[in-house]
């Protein structure tokens, strides 16, 4: 009986042995299945290719020191350990310089597109070391390194590359036509529906992108070059910007959002955006970069070169001026937030407050002429 | 060593084995009875009767007030929140514990966003992606909808649990 017992206390002490062991087990098995799951790389033929992490993490790799840039910081050196996506693309017989356009997806919903330029000047890697550390568990299975590019593209916890084949069609300037207006995006804005925009804590406002893109007349090219303050330059879809808005006011402003669209292809800080003859540009932003604006930098800026040019106010009251003169203005800024063409007194004839557009009258070089 | 002493031994190793799991059990059970009683509720009482598949917890105050411990998933797993109603309103939401995603759901601890979450309980909430229009729309946290739609449906549901509670008191 005694030894039935101690039998039964033994084994009661080895199931508790066995249950923390196996609870230590299925952490372990999680781990591994996880890392069983594949990378998804779409795009490239009619079915998704996918490849298994732990194929990708079974590669040859190497250990380099790149660059990363992080928002608005120093770009800062840092050592990985992976594969290049390049060399990954050739197992299966894929070149790499064969697309235009490369999207990261994490699984966290974060996606951006990566533009050739960027993936083709400096290489683009697949890693699981960085620092000499293992990746943190959310970043796991693997993470994109760019070398000498912004660390918005490092994209994390990487589930799918949406590959697009081609050369981007350049039809942001038709045929290297330069524009053949600014429009001043605040001015402009401020005649527009205004909406408020939550933001973090913050209500602002701004405007539906569709509704500038309709008073521009914006409807003929398919893609727009944005600039933002801090030299971020972006290709963006028309598309895809006619779903969302311009943030005008608070933080970040101007700032392309949409809250249907993953906050990866959110643009903060707006500098300028580029579609056809048309460079919508933003005062606030010229005035975060400088305090002083002159408008013949504004207009060299975006290529808006011309013997004359046409400078409209809100209101509609516009003047013509000649190079010579558009060179002694300036963009003035008012403690009410309103904005002006000014000339200095010899010229002050041609100010112009709410300054809303400049055109260009009388394109010296390529384009249009007025 | 004899039968008897091996015997005693393991009994004795089994019963405090034994109260060892109690006390983690009682442990976890009164965490949030402390964390109710450190957000300055009193002492509360336990109402089983109210537990659901995701309220896993549900309290009444000796101040009044209805709290209910929601387990729930947003982004990731792990999502539990303190929902503590009084009256008419959802006077506090308290994240107790998230895996949400850096930068993105990880700002539903903000109070900026619990605080949109006071609202009165004569409607169920409703998820407000850019702006709010209605008085019972929450605006979602930019660039983190599943986790804002997540708490709210969370809310919602402790706002038709305590429906029931005043229905049957």
């Amino acid at each position: 009986m005694k030894n039935n017992v101690l039998k039964q206390g033994v084994l009661l002490i080895f199931l508790f042995v066995m249950l923390f062991t196996a609870c230590g087990k299925t952490n372990e098995q999680a781990r591994e299945t996880d890392k069983n799951t594949n990378l998804i790389l779409s795009g490239i033929t009619d079915s998704d290719i996918e490849i298994p992490y732990v194929d990708i993490l079974a590669k040859e790799s190497e250990k380099k020191t790149v660059v990363s840039i992080p928002n608005g910081e120093e770009p800062e050196q840092v050592e990985i350990v992976g594969v290049s996506l390049e060399d990954i693309l050739a197992d299966y017989g894929i070149d790499f310089a064969d697309f235009s356009l490369v999207r990261g997806i994490a699984g966290d919903g974060y996606e951006i597109d990566i533009p050739a330029e960027v993936f083709l000047n400096g290489g683009m890697y697949l890693i699981w070391e960085q620092d000499g550390k293992p990746l943190e568990p959310q970043q796991e299975s693997v993470r994109i390194a760019v070398d000498g590019h912004r660390s918005m593209y490092w994209v994390s916890n990487l589930i799918e590359l949406k590959f697009v084949f081609g050369a981007v069609e350049k039809d942001i300037t038709k045929s290297g036509e330069k524009p053949g207006r600014i429009v001043f995006l605040d001015a402009a804005s401020a005649m527009l529906e205004q909406h408020d925009i939550t933001y973090y804590d913050a209500v602002d406002s701004g405007i539906e992108v569709k509704d500038l893109f309709s008073q521009y007349q914006i409807t003929e090219n398919k893609r727009a070059e944005i600039m933002a303050v801090d030299e971020l330059s972006k290709t963006e879809e028309l598309d895809l910007l006619n779903q969302g808005y311009f943030k005008m006011t608070g933080k970040d402003a101007p700032l392309f959002m949409s809250p249907e669209l993953p906050k990866g292809l959110h643009i903060k800080e707006i500098l300028s955006l580029v579609c056809g003859d048309t460079a919508f540009v933003s005062e606030q932003s010229l005035f975060a970069a400088s305090d002083t604006i002159s408008l013949a930098d504004v207009a060299d800026c975006v290529g808006l070169i011309a013997d004359k040019y046409l400078i409209t106010g809100a209101d509609g009251y516009s003047v013509e001026v000649e190079k010579d003169v558009l060179i002694t203005g300036e963009l003035i800024m008012f403690e009410t937030g309103r904005y002006a063409a000014g000339f200095d007194n010899d010229f002050s004839a041609y100010n112009v407050k709410d300054v809303l557009t400049i055109q260009a009258m009388d394109i010296t070089e390529t384009g249009k002429s007025d | 060593m004899s039968i008897n002493k091996r015997f005693a031994h393991v009994v004795i190793l089994m019963v405090l084995m034994v109260l060892m799991f109690i006390f983690i059990i009682l442990n976890t059970g009164y965490s949030y009875r402390d964390e109710i009683i450190s957000m300055g509720y009193g002492n509360p009482e336990v109402l089983r009767k109210y537990h659901t598949d995701k309220i896993t917890n549900t309290f009444i105050c000796p101040t009044g007030e209805f709290v209910q411990i929601v387990q729930t998933k947003g982004y990731h797993d792990g999502l539990v929140f303190a929902v503590v109603i009084k009256g008419n309103e959802i006077a506090d939401v308290v994240i107790l514990a998230h895996n949400e995603s850096k930068d993105y759901g990880e700002h539903v601890t903000k109070q900026w966003f619990l605080d949109r979450l006071k609202l009165k309980t004569d409607e169920l909430l409703n998820i407000a992606i850019l702006s709010k229009e209605k008085e019972n729309d929450v605006v979602a946290i930019t660039g983190a909808t599943i986790t804002s739609q997540a708490v709210v449906v969370g809310v919602n549901d402790c706002i038709i649990n305590y429906r029931r509670y005043l229905n049957e008191k």
